[in-house]
């Protein structure tokens, strides 16, 4: 399992976008690759601060994470199937929530 | 909850744009097609190595390499060796050079910050040109000026066929207005002069060379490494290119930077100095032959691109060509013959004379076309106003903003949030071009601050000294200096459907990785091809494949009974590395070492290239050419 987002970025769970922004551009600074040329465990570190700041920086996406933790990309999908279960009941209601 | 096992809707798969977990097991899974029973590839077992899209580029991207021929001394073996670059040879500065469609400048850092260096003849910018004669090659202003009596012999827009098919539209559209011969070579553009063919990434290493013949003359000493800048939209084979045209002119690229992130660099460094406070650019970027633009967020020290989008074929050259197309015909009716009949001479007499009205424009109302006997003595004159060029460069103007709006769309921003709009490139002279912007972003300021010209190479430059020094050697003015830079294109792999899923979408801040799990698509599938594609169309026939590889060993499933995890990988260069692995019984891992197109150079051909190249250079310098 993935390092918690919140942890990686080292920002509390309610932290605001300000804090998240400002947190991600100390990390990055750190371990961005020009900064450690020849360091790949700084290059992993960093891939890892990039994976968690695009999505706590993005509200859907975090409020997603929030709910669902690790398996928040499949949000939509399991929002998704269980609408197809209650439209198909229904008579074939397509039912879709933007990603 | 598994999803059955058929396509995904096209819509949920375009609303997935952002694939942000390494594990996304279990949906948005997809067949990969079955192989053609043809024998495997040679890589078994993932190499060590990592798989570039260069192949004979890899031992320069990142660490020391393994110590190559060290050059002739220049003398400079006195100075204590100042640039560490965990290597113990001195490889010298490492420069920063925009190769440009139509001109070429090279900076250095210097005493604290970057320096634009000036050529032989003392222009901070070198004609982006090369002219070829059965006993030297001219490059710059010597080829400009050997155009004018032999045009056929001189090329130029190199960077507009660079790395693209012959059949390419832009190509074939341009073809008839330029004064040189293009010809097809193994399905891509060469130059032809007489009965020699050369490619656009001979030229460009001319470009080049004269380039770091400039830097060399002015720090006295070798130069070995350079950052080489390429305009944001460029795709993988044009960036492959123009590589392989800096291994020609023996450069080392030390990194390919976008054109407007440098810009970016060389407009930041000055306002990051004691000045903390967040500031959004959009740096609009419209050259000889490209438009780029780019938004990025400057926050101390860092530079983040949220987005970036161009159009690869729009710039200066275009207007001219709109300009030559409109005084064809009063060129015809004045002088009494079609000049675009095999007249190079007057074409390029023309075309000169267009684009010095077209610059007369940005400080005129009306200016006006005067060209001494244009073709069998005869003079031609005429005079435009600008509502007229506004006029005949419509559908150009129109391209303008396009990328500015997707750019915005793309960073999820609105107009009002720019603090900042940043003008490159000589084509942002033209006036329409910045009250389109102006009325873009109302109320704001576009800054000129910078040298239009020039900051794309002190850029370059700037990249250039944070990349060569270690931490603690740093100049205190690059410390803390970040780039962070984006994907230009969407990278996936072609579904059996034939539509592209994207692993890593375009505008995904770099380095990254991410993995996608997809599932065999036949009963009993014992291999699986997997084709590597960019681009933001839905069918990856629409998009450019980059490679290919075959995934043998899955275990004998049903269809969707295997899963196939492939990671994508791309690193601070912008190279991408693809593994794929199937954890069968035999757990096959099998990883991709991206074959460049077989139309572009071969090792072989660099190699060849290379050497009459650097015999070139030993003859300007010894006969003090160029």
């Amino acid at each position: 399992m993935a390092a918690n987002y919140y942890d990686l970025l080292g920002v509390a769970r309610d932290a605001s976008d300000k804090d998240i922004r400002q947190a991600y551009r100390k990390l990055a600074r750190q371990y961005h690759p020009d900064v450690n040329p020849g360091d790949p465990s700084a290059e992993e570190k960093f891939k890892q601060i990039n994976e968690a700041h695009g999505v706590i920086s993005d509200a859907d996406k975090r409020s997603k994470y929030d709910k669902y933790g690790d398996r928040w990309m499949h949000a939509d999908e399991l929002e998704q199937s269980e609408a197809r279960a209650r439209s198909r009941g229904r008579g074939g209601f397509n039912f879709y929530t933007g990603g | 909850m598994a999803v059955p096992f058929p396509e995904l809707d096209g819509d949920a798969l375009e609303s997935n744009r952002r694939p942000e977990s390494p594990e996304d097991h279990g949906f948005n899974e997809e067949g990969i097609p079955i192989l053609p029973d043809i024998p495997t590839g040679a890589h078994h077992e993932a190499s060590s190595g990592g798989l570039f899209f260069s192949p004979d580029d890899t031992e320069s991207r990142q660490l020391p390499p393994s110590p190559p021929p060290l050059p002739e001394n220049t003398g400079s073996s006195l100075d204590p060796p100042e640039y560490d670059l965990s290597s113990e040879e001195d490889v010298g500065p490492v420069v920063g050079i925009d190769l440009g469609t139509t001109f070429s400048c090279v900076a250095v850092w210097e005493g604290g910050r970057p320096c634009v260096i000036a050529n032989n003849m003392g222009n901070r910018t070198t004609p982006s040109w090369a002219s070829f004669h059965s006993d030297n090659v001219f490059v710059g202003e010597a080829a400009r000026a050997k155009a004018s009596r032999n045009p056929q012999c001189a090329v130029y827009d190199a960077k507009r066929v660079i790395g693209r098919k012959w059949s390419d539209t832009s190509v074939q559209e341009s073809l008839r207005l330029w004064p040189f011969s293009l010809a097809e070579h193994r399905g891509n553009c060469a130059f032809q002069i007489g009965s020699q063919l050369y490619t656009p990434e001979e030229v460009s290493a001319y470009v080049l060379a004269k380039m770091k013949h400039a830097a060399e003359d002015y720090l006295g000493r070798k130069i070995k490494k350079a950052v080489v800048t390429v305009p944001a939209y460029f795709n993988d084979a044009q960036r492959q290119a123009t590589l392989d045209a800096a291994t020609i002119a023996d450069l080392e690229v030390a990194r390919i930077i976008n054109e407007p992130t440098a810009a970016a660099l060389a407009y930041g460094l000055e306002k990051t100095e004691g000045d903390d406070s967040l500031q959004t650019l959009l740096v609009y970027d419209l050259g000889g032959g490209t438009l780029d633009v780019t938004i990025l967020v400057l926050d101390g020290g860092v530079f983040e691109v949220k987005s970036t989008s161009g159009d690869t074929n729009l710039g200066g050259q275009d207007f001219d060509n709109k300009l030559v197309e409109h005084f064809l015909p009063e060129v015809k009716a004045q002088c009494g013959v079609d000049i675009t009949d095999n007249k190079a001479k007057a074409m390029k007499k023309l075309r000169d004379a267009c684009q010095v009205l077209k610059h007369n424009l940005s400080h005129s109302e009306t200016a006006t076309i005067e060209v001494d006997a244009l073709i069998n003595g005869k003079d031609f004159d005429s005079s435009l106003s600008r509502e007229k060029f506004v006029e005949i460069t419509h559908s150009l103007l129109e391209r303008c903003l396009k990328p500015v709006k997707q750019a915005l769309q793309d960073a999820r921003m609105s107009a009002d949030e720019i603090d900042e709009a940043v003008l490159i490139g000589g084509s942002t002279r033209i006036v329409r071009v910045q009250q389109l912007l102006e009325e873009m972003f109302p109320g704001k300021k576009l800054s000129k601050k910078i040298n239009p010209d020039e900051a794309v190479a002190m850029g370059a430059a700037i990249q250039g000294a944070n990349l060569s020094r270690a931490y603690e050697t740093k100049d205190p003015r690059l410390v803390g200096i970040t780039l962070m830079d984006v994907t230009p294109l969407s990278l996936g792999i072609e579904l059996a459907s034939g539509k592209m899923s994207t692993i890593i979408p375009r505008n995904t801040t770099i380095p990254y990785s991410h993995t996608r799990v997809y599932k065999n698509n036949e009963d009993y599938q014992t291999k699986a091809i997997v084709e590597v594609f960019e681009g933001e169309e839905k069918y990856t026939k629409n998009n450019r494949l980059l490679g290919k590889f075959t995934l043998p060993g899955l275990p004998p499933k049903r269809r969707g009974q295997v899963q196939i995890p492939i990671s994508f990988t791309v690193d601070a260069n912008g190279v991408l590395e693809v593994v794929a692995c199937v954890s069968g019984e035999e757990g096959t891992t099998k990883r991709l070492v991206i074959q460049k197109d077989k139309g572009l150079l071969t090792e072989d051909d660099i190699q060849r290239k290379a050497k009459i190249l650097a015999k070139w250079e030993r003859k300007c310098r010894a006969e003090k050419l160029n």
